[in-house]
């Protein structure tokens, strides 16, 4: 095992694509083991794609970048805006509050928050915003997405852990909207020290029906989705097909912002995505099969079991492990990773599977945001034009807000298994 | 091109077959037992295809703390690794699909080896891009944050 992990992040480390360190070990591996054909490695890779819950995966990749493609990000910015605009550092609780709801219909953090970073850095540039806050505000209003349901990565950890995907999309419910509210606290804090922004007086009731009219659509969406799987009505992947043919409908013959040209691109940019991460997924498919005829899992339980110390050990261990790995790896290759061999340790802890999935999506949200590898941070930094040394001058504050959040997250069960508990119980 | 079309296309169909079958379940009543089992084999072509895409426009993902530095070898390197492995991965892949030949799946029937060619195709195709970045290397730091997870 030890053999196998360190061929795979040699490879890794020489800057063979992560797919193909995971393909390349698991051959190796194969080829070693007499009892075992080399044809389990093609099937592997198949066979770890043909699900139904993972469909969900590029519904709601492309529900983002059609939503995007669309202008939903201007109009619910537009309504955050005009409804809490008039707090000290309005644009940025604009911003936060838009990014939510945009999680609410997208999967994906980094796609929002480059669609977040190139509406609003320009406009807070203007306002008299700091242009590091600006890009790192932008990053981490983005990473709410896998927090909020859907979630691409609460699929994927739903896949490999055998967790119901329904129940971890309730449970991000809760600390995402927390995630919201750390970050709103960070900005007016920091907006006050440093003088950002202008006065703004309350919007007009007037003005605040008119964006919410204009908005309604769209708002709609994420209450169809998380209401709709809240209720049974539908599968997670269900929904994610829904999303997609509503944001569709809305873009086609409503508001009249998605034509041919911008449909194209959606669809161009998701298949860019999916083949990225589901040759991740499928190629990890090969390893777990390695590491499954290994017994890896009962070695990783045993391993814990021998250390002592409790949940709470095993969970500072894995939030770190989580953090470090997050830092310097792609999202996907840590959750294909590690989601297979520390979830059946969870059981010896008495630590809830649905708890232990959020906390893994909250270390890999803030591995977004971090240097030296985090996308969301790059992507905004580049819409902005902005070092990574002054996006980090700006965003110390929020990642220890996160930091924050996760600790509460780990130490209070609650905060995870109140809703689903509400819900499917 | 033509591969960028055939992604594109098999995303739609994949989004096509659940709708109708959201659409049987809601409205319908058809009882139509074929629509899940159409969109996991489809999700299995679309994902293979739309790595082959990935693989043509170098999008996999890296670490390129260290592979920066390498130079023209270094990269030629890596592609050759990459392509032993894919080039493995294609010819399993032929004999599975072989294999497979005589059992058909349990709501369509068609045989399995429709859905395990996937591999053997795709990982033939990247193969050809990766003999591309070897023969023809090029550096791709540059645009190594283009894209988005």
């Amino acid at each position: 095992m030890t053999l196998l992990f360190g061929g795979f992040f040699l490879l890794l480390l020489l800057g063979v694509p992560i797919a193909f360190s995971m393909i390349g070990v698991g051959l190796v591996y194969l080829s070693f083991e007499p009892r075992i054909s080399m044809m389990v490695a093609p099937q592997q890779l198949v066979d770890s794609l043909d699900s139904f819950p993972l469909l969900a995966v590029p519904f709601f990749v492309l529900a983002g970048f059609l939503m995007n493609a669309a202008g939903v990000t201007g109009r619910l910015v537009a309504m955050a805006r005009s409804l809490i605009g008039h707090i000290r550092g309005g644009l940025a609780h604009a911003m936060i509050m838009a990014g939510m709801l945009m999680a609410g219909v997208s999967g994906s953090g980094t796609a929002d928050a480059a669609a977040l970073g190139s509406v609003m850095i320009p406009a807070m540039k203007e306002d008299r915003y700091d242009a590091g806050f600006a890009v790192a505000l932008s990053a981490a209003a983005g990473a709410i997405g896998p927090i909020i349901p859907p979630s691409i990565m609460l699929i994927i950890y739903g896949h490999l852990g055998n967790v119901s995907v329904g129940q971890l999309f309730l449970a991000g419910a809760i600390p995402g909207v927390l995630f919201g509210l750390f970050l709103m606290a960070v900005a007016y804090f920091t907006a006050r020290a440093k003088g950002y922004g202008s006065d703004t007086a309350r919007a007009p009731l007037r003005v605040m029906v008119r964006a919410l009219r204009l908005g309604l659509l769209d708002l709609t969406l994420p209450v169809l989705v998380i209401g709709g799987i809240v209720a049974g009505a539908f599968t997670p992947t269900e929904a994610g097909a829904v999303a997609v043919v509503y944001v569709l409908l809305i873009g086609l013959l409503v508001y009249r912002t998605l034509n041919r040209r911008t449909i194209v691109f959606a669809l161009r940019e998701s298949i860019m995505v999916l083949g990225t991460v589901m040759l991740t997924i499928a190629a990890a498919g090969i390893l777990q099969f390695a590491l499954a005829l290994m017994q890896a899992g009962a070695l990783v339980t045993e391993f814990f079991a021998v250390l002592g110390g409790g949940a709470l050990l095993f969970l500072l261990l894995t939030n770190v492990l989580l953090i470090l790995l997050g830092c310097v790896l792609e999202v996907t290759a840590v959750l294909v990773l590690l989601t297979p061999i520390l979830v059946p340790a969870l059981a010896q802890f008495g630590i809830d599977p649905v708890q232990f999935g959020v906390i893994m999506t909250l270390n890999l949200a803030i591995g977004l945001l971090t240097p030296p590898v985090g996308l969301g941070m790059f992507v905004t930094c580049a819409i902005g034009n902005v070092s990574v040394e002054r996006y980090v001058r700006a965003a110390w504050p929020m990642l220890l807000a996160l930091l924050g959040l996760l600790v509460l997250v780990n130490l209070v069960p609650g905060l995870t298994l109140w809703l689903p508990g509400l819900a499917f119980e | 091109m033509i591969i960028d079309w055939a992604a594109m296309g098999l995303l739609v169909g994949l989004i096509v077959v659940t709708v109708i079958g959201v659409l049987d379940r809601f409205l319908l009543n058809l009882g139509l037992t074929w629509t899940e089992e159409l969109a996991r084999f489809l999700l299995v072509w679309t994902s293979f295809i739309a790595a082959v895409v990935a693989a043509r426009h170098r999008q996999h993902f890296k670490v390129e703390l260290l592979s920066r530095r390498f130079g023209r070898y270094g990269t030629q390197a890596i592609a050759l690794l990459c392509l032993l492995a894919s080039v493995t991965v294609c010819f399993y892949g032929v004999r599975l699909t072989l294999f497979f030949d005589s059992q058909t799946s349990p709501a369509l029937g068609v045989p399995m080896s429709a859905v395990y060619a996937s591999v053997p195709v795709s990982f033939a195709l990247i193969s050809f891009y990766l003999l591309r970045d070897l023969v023809r290397p090029r550096d791709d730091a540059a645009r190594h944050s283009e894209t988005l997870p």
